[in-house]
Protein backbone atom coordinates (compact mmCIF):
# COMPACT_ATOMS: atom_id res chain seq x y z
CA UNK A 1 0.00 0.00 0.00
CA UNK A 2 1.73 2.95 -1.01
CA UNK A 3 0.56 6.50 0.88
CA UNK A 4 1.40 8.84 3.24
CA UNK A 5 5.17 9.59 5.08
CA UNK A 6 6.82 8.08 7.73
CA UNK A 7 7.66 10.11 11.03
CA UNK A 8 5.31 10.88 13.65
CA UNK A 9 2.06 8.74 13.22
CA UNK A 10 -0.13 10.52 11.99
CA UNK A 11 -3.92 8.60 11.41
CA UNK A 12 -5.77 11.04 9.46
CA UNK A 13 -2.89 11.97 6.80
CA UNK A 14 -2.67 8.20 6.22
CA UNK A 15 -6.67 7.91 6.30
CA UNK A 16 -6.58 10.81 3.29
CA UNK A 17 -3.86 9.13 1.40
CA UNK A 18 -5.75 5.80 1.68
CA UNK A 19 -8.99 7.66 0.13
CA UNK A 20 -7.30 9.30 -2.43
CA UNK A 21 -5.98 5.89 -3.20
CA UNK A 22 -8.80 3.41 -3.34
CA UNK A 23 -10.67 6.64 -4.72
CA UNK A 24 -8.55 6.51 -7.84
CA UNK A 25 -8.77 2.67 -8.26
CA UNK A 26 -12.73 2.67 -7.72
CA UNK A 27 -14.65 4.52 -9.87
CA UNK A 28 -18.06 3.42 -7.86
CA UNK A 29 -17.03 5.44 -4.90
CA UNK A 30 -19.47 8.25 -4.31
CA UNK A 31 -18.23 9.25 -0.70
CA UNK A 32 -15.67 8.48 1.92
CA UNK A 33 -16.21 8.70 5.35
CA UNK A 34 -13.50 8.52 8.17
CA UNK A 35 -14.20 7.30 12.33
CA UNK A 36 -11.44 8.77 13.96
CA UNK A 37 -10.23 7.27 17.39
CA UNK A 38 -10.50 8.70 20.78
CA UNK A 39 -7.99 8.91 22.01
CA UNK A 40 -5.69 8.98 18.69
CA UNK A 41 -4.60 5.03 18.37
CA UNK A 42 -3.04 3.22 15.54
CA UNK A 43 -6.30 2.02 13.79
CA UNK A 44 -7.83 3.89 10.60
CA UNK A 45 -11.71 3.45 10.41
CA UNK A 46 -13.19 4.41 7.04
CA UNK A 47 -16.38 4.03 5.34
CA UNK A 48 -16.60 4.31 1.40
CA UNK A 49 -20.50 4.82 -0.35
CA UNK A 50 -20.11 2.40 -3.28
CA UNK A 51 -22.68 2.88 -5.93
CA UNK A 52 -20.94 -0.10 -8.30
CA UNK A 53 -21.72 -2.69 -5.64
CA UNK A 54 -24.34 -5.10 -5.56
CA UNK A 55 -26.75 -4.89 -3.25
CA UNK A 56 -25.89 -7.31 0.25
CA UNK A 57 -27.48 -7.19 3.34
CA UNK A 58 -26.05 -7.05 7.00
CA UNK A 59 -22.77 -6.88 5.56
CA UNK A 60 -22.17 -3.23 7.06
CA UNK A 61 -20.97 -4.56 11.06
CA UNK A 62 -18.08 -6.51 9.42
CA UNK A 63 -15.29 -4.35 8.05
CA UNK A 64 -12.41 -5.83 6.18
CA UNK A 65 -8.88 -5.54 7.77
CA UNK A 66 -5.59 -5.56 7.34
CA UNK A 67 -2.07 -4.19 8.67
CA UNK A 68 0.43 -2.07 7.46
CA UNK A 69 4.21 -1.71 8.52
CA UNK A 70 4.48 -4.44 11.00
CA UNK A 71 7.32 -3.30 13.19
CA UNK A 72 8.44 -0.19 11.53
CA UNK A 73 7.27 3.70 12.66
CA UNK A 74 4.35 3.82 11.13
CA UNK A 75 2.36 0.84 11.89
CA UNK A 76 -0.97 0.45 11.93
CA UNK A 77 -4.53 -1.12 11.02
CA UNK A 78 -7.19 -0.28 8.39
CA UNK A 79 -10.95 -1.08 8.79
CA UNK A 80 -12.60 -0.77 6.25
CA UNK A 81 -16.24 -0.80 5.44
CA UNK A 82 -18.02 -0.83 2.24
CA UNK A 83 -21.71 0.09 1.82
CA UNK A 84 -23.95 0.53 -1.16
CA UNK A 85 -26.28 4.43 -1.77
CA UNK A 86 -29.37 2.20 -0.32
CA UNK A 87 -27.19 0.61 2.83
CA UNK A 88 -25.60 4.01 4.06
CA UNK A 89 -29.63 5.53 3.86
CA UNK A 90 -30.43 2.28 6.04
CA UNK A 91 -27.49 3.09 8.42
CA UNK A 92 -28.13 6.76 8.82
CA UNK A 93 -31.95 5.46 9.57
CA UNK A 94 -30.55 3.10 12.36
CA UNK A 95 -31.89 0.45 10.09
CA UNK A 96 -28.77 -1.47 9.88
CA UNK A 97 -26.00 -1.12 12.25
CA UNK A 98 -21.91 0.15 12.36
CA UNK A 99 -19.06 -2.34 13.41
CA UNK A 100 -18.70 -2.13 17.18
CA UNK A 101 -17.02 0.62 18.46
CA UNK A 102 -18.23 2.98 15.38
CA UNK A 103 -20.40 5.27 15.73
CA UNK A 104 -22.20 7.70 13.57
CA UNK A 105 -21.70 10.84 15.29
CA UNK A 106 -18.08 10.51 14.80
CA UNK A 107 -18.05 9.94 11.35
CA UNK A 108 -16.52 12.96 9.06
CA UNK A 109 -16.70 13.46 5.10
CA UNK A 110 -13.39 13.03 3.19
CA UNK A 111 -15.05 13.15 -0.01
CA UNK B 1 -22.50 -32.78 4.61
CA UNK B 2 -20.47 -35.84 3.97
CA UNK B 3 -17.08 -37.07 5.43
CA UNK B 4 -15.32 -36.07 2.65
CA UNK B 5 -16.21 -32.73 2.59
CA UNK B 6 -16.16 -32.10 6.40
CA UNK B 7 -12.40 -32.83 5.97
CA UNK B 8 -11.66 -30.53 3.33
CA UNK B 9 -13.71 -27.70 5.11
CA UNK B 10 -11.72 -28.34 8.39
CA UNK B 11 -9.19 -27.23 6.35
CA UNK B 12 -10.42 -24.87 4.56
CA UNK B 13 -11.42 -22.68 8.15
CA UNK B 14 -7.76 -23.48 9.71
CA UNK B 15 -5.86 -21.68 6.56
CA UNK B 16 -8.66 -18.94 6.76
CA UNK B 17 -8.02 -18.13 10.31
CA UNK B 18 -4.51 -17.94 9.47
CA UNK B 19 -5.07 -15.45 6.61
CA UNK B 20 -7.05 -13.35 8.83
CA UNK B 21 -4.01 -13.04 11.07
CA UNK B 22 -1.75 -12.54 7.96
CA UNK B 23 -3.62 -9.51 7.01
CA UNK B 24 -4.45 -8.15 10.38
CA UNK B 25 -0.39 -8.17 10.99
CA UNK B 26 0.09 -6.85 7.32
CA UNK B 27 2.80 -9.38 6.67
CA UNK B 28 4.72 -9.36 2.54
CA UNK B 29 1.51 -10.24 0.00
CA UNK B 30 2.43 -13.60 -1.22
CA UNK B 31 2.38 -14.88 2.26
CA UNK B 32 -1.48 -13.18 1.91
CA UNK B 33 -1.78 -14.59 -1.71
CA UNK B 34 -0.86 -18.23 -0.48
CA UNK B 35 -2.90 -19.12 1.95
CA UNK B 36 -5.70 -16.64 -0.31
CA UNK B 37 -5.42 -19.67 -3.08
CA UNK B 38 -5.39 -22.91 -0.58
CA UNK B 39 -8.67 -21.36 0.88
CA UNK B 40 -10.54 -20.96 -2.09
CA UNK B 41 -9.12 -24.46 -3.95
CA UNK B 42 -10.31 -26.56 -0.42
CA UNK B 43 -13.58 -24.80 -0.06
CA UNK B 44 -14.10 -25.58 -3.71
CA UNK B 45 -13.24 -28.94 -3.52
CA UNK B 46 -14.98 -29.61 -0.45
CA UNK B 47 -17.97 -28.11 -2.16
CA UNK B 48 -17.15 -30.81 -5.39
CA UNK B 49 -16.84 -33.85 -2.57
CA UNK B 50 -20.95 -33.25 -2.32
CA UNK B 51 -21.43 -36.72 -4.52
CA UNK B 52 -19.26 -38.78 -2.83
CA UNK B 53 -17.25 -38.73 -5.59
CA UNK B 54 -13.06 -37.11 -5.75
CA UNK B 55 -13.32 -33.55 -7.38
CA UNK B 56 -10.79 -33.76 -10.76
CA UNK B 57 -7.44 -32.79 -9.42
CA UNK B 58 -6.97 -29.58 -10.82
CA UNK B 59 -5.99 -26.23 -8.83
CA UNK B 60 -8.66 -24.23 -10.99
CA UNK B 61 -11.56 -24.15 -9.01
CA UNK B 62 -12.81 -21.08 -8.01
CA UNK B 63 -14.58 -19.74 -10.29
CA UNK B 64 -16.39 -22.49 -11.05
CA UNK B 65 -17.27 -22.83 -7.11
CA UNK B 66 -18.74 -19.38 -7.45
CA UNK B 67 -20.68 -20.27 -10.90
CA UNK B 68 -22.13 -23.20 -9.43
CA UNK B 69 -22.69 -22.15 -5.56
CA UNK B 70 -26.15 -21.06 -6.80
CA UNK B 71 -26.81 -21.65 -10.30
CA UNK B 72 -27.40 -25.68 -9.40
CA UNK B 73 -29.64 -25.97 -6.80
CA UNK B 74 -33.30 -26.85 -6.72
CA UNK B 75 -34.88 -23.67 -7.28
CA UNK B 76 -36.16 -22.95 -4.26
CA UNK B 77 -32.82 -23.11 -2.51
CA UNK B 78 -31.36 -20.65 -4.62
CA UNK B 79 -33.09 -17.50 -2.15
CA UNK B 80 -31.84 -18.91 0.78
CA UNK B 81 -28.50 -19.59 0.09
CA UNK B 82 -28.19 -16.16 -1.45
CA UNK B 83 -29.57 -14.88 1.78
CA UNK B 84 -27.23 -17.03 4.42
CA UNK B 85 -24.04 -15.56 1.93
CA UNK B 86 -25.25 -11.83 2.59
CA UNK B 87 -26.85 -11.51 -0.47
CA UNK B 88 -30.12 -9.95 -0.83
CA UNK B 89 -31.44 -11.81 -3.63
CA UNK B 90 -30.14 -14.32 -6.02
CA UNK B 91 -30.15 -11.94 -8.85
CA UNK B 92 -27.64 -9.36 -6.29
CA UNK B 93 -25.56 -12.58 -6.21
CA UNK B 94 -25.30 -12.72 -9.45
CA UNK B 95 -24.45 -8.91 -10.16
CA UNK B 96 -21.63 -9.97 -7.52
CA UNK B 97 -20.35 -12.06 -9.88
CA UNK B 98 -20.20 -10.04 -12.40
CA UNK B 99 -17.65 -8.21 -10.35
CA UNK B 100 -15.59 -10.50 -8.55
CA UNK B 101 -15.27 -13.68 -11.17
CA UNK B 102 -12.08 -11.46 -13.27
CA UNK B 103 -10.64 -11.60 -9.66
CA UNK B 104 -11.29 -14.82 -9.18
CA UNK B 105 -10.06 -15.74 -11.89
CA UNK B 106 -6.49 -14.35 -10.58
CA UNK B 107 -6.59 -16.09 -7.62
CA UNK B 108 -6.86 -19.29 -9.17
CA UNK B 109 -4.35 -18.32 -11.65
CA UNK B 110 -1.83 -17.94 -8.23
CA UNK B 111 -0.97 -21.98 -8.15
CA UNK B 112 2.25 -22.63 -8.96
CA UNK B 113 1.11 -25.59 -10.65
CA UNK B 114 -1.01 -23.47 -13.27
CA UNK B 115 1.68 -22.38 -15.52
CA UNK B 116 5.62 -20.38 -15.67
CA UNK B 117 3.94 -17.25 -14.14
CA UNK B 118 3.98 -15.07 -11.10
CA UNK B 119 3.10 -17.38 -8.23
CA UNK B 120 3.21 -17.04 -4.10
CA UNK B 121 5.15 -19.78 -3.49
CA UNK B 122 8.26 -20.30 -5.64
CA UNK B 123 11.07 -18.12 -8.04
CA UNK B 124 10.11 -18.52 -11.61
CA UNK B 125 10.27 -18.98 -13.96
CA UNK B 126 11.27 -22.53 -13.41
CA UNK B 127 13.92 -23.05 -15.38
CA UNK B 128 15.30 -19.52 -15.15
CA UNK B 129 14.64 -17.93 -12.22
CA UNK B 130 14.51 -14.00 -12.10
CA UNK B 131 12.03 -13.54 -9.55
CA UNK B 132 11.13 -13.90 -6.04
CA UNK B 133 7.49 -14.51 -4.72
CA UNK B 134 7.99 -11.98 -1.53
CA UNK B 135 9.17 -8.88 -3.48
CA UNK B 136 6.68 -8.89 -6.03
CA UNK B 137 4.04 -6.69 -6.67
CA UNK B 138 1.37 -8.89 -7.41
CA UNK B 139 -1.27 -6.98 -9.63
CA UNK B 140 -4.70 -9.28 -7.76
CA UNK B 141 -3.41 -7.22 -4.85
CA UNK B 142 -4.38 -3.92 -6.35
CA UNK B 143 -8.11 -5.76 -7.21
CA UNK B 144 -8.38 -7.32 -4.15
CA UNK B 145 -7.91 -3.47 -2.56
CA UNK B 146 -10.72 -2.01 -4.22
CA UNK B 147 -14.51 -2.44 -3.18
CA UNK B 148 -15.17 -5.77 -5.04
CA UNK B 149 -12.18 -6.83 -3.99
CA UNK B 150 -12.86 -6.44 -0.47
CA UNK B 151 -16.50 -8.00 -1.03
CA UNK B 152 -15.00 -11.18 -2.45
CA UNK B 153 -12.70 -11.30 0.60
CA UNK B 154 -15.80 -10.78 2.79
CA UNK B 155 -17.76 -12.99 0.70
CA UNK B 156 -15.34 -15.59 0.93
CA UNK B 157 -14.83 -15.43 4.82
CA UNK B 158 -18.70 -16.31 4.82
CA UNK B 159 -19.05 -18.75 2.64
CA UNK B 160 -15.85 -20.41 4.29
CA UNK B 161 -18.37 -20.22 7.61
CA UNK B 162 -21.35 -20.81 6.71
CA UNK B 163 -20.07 -23.59 4.42
CA UNK B 164 -22.58 -26.73 6.62
CA UNK B 165 -25.62 -24.54 5.99
CA UNK B 166 -25.45 -24.92 2.50
CA UNK B 167 -22.96 -27.92 1.50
Amino acid sequence: MSTAQTGTFNPESWAKGYVDSHSFSDPGITSVYYFPMTPPGRMIRLLYVNSLLPERIAATEEPYIFGVDRGGPDEHEVQIVDVTPAQWERLQKGELHLPTGWSLDDAQALR
Amino acid sequence: MNSAQKLWWEQASADQEILELLQRTGVADCHQLHYLQMITEKLAKAAYWKDGQPPQKSHRALVRFLQTLIDRRPMADKPRVALLLGFSSVQAYREFLRVATPIAYLIESLAPAIGDDPNPEYPWPHETPAFVPVDYDFPVMQKLRTSAGRQLLLFLRNAVRHFPEYA
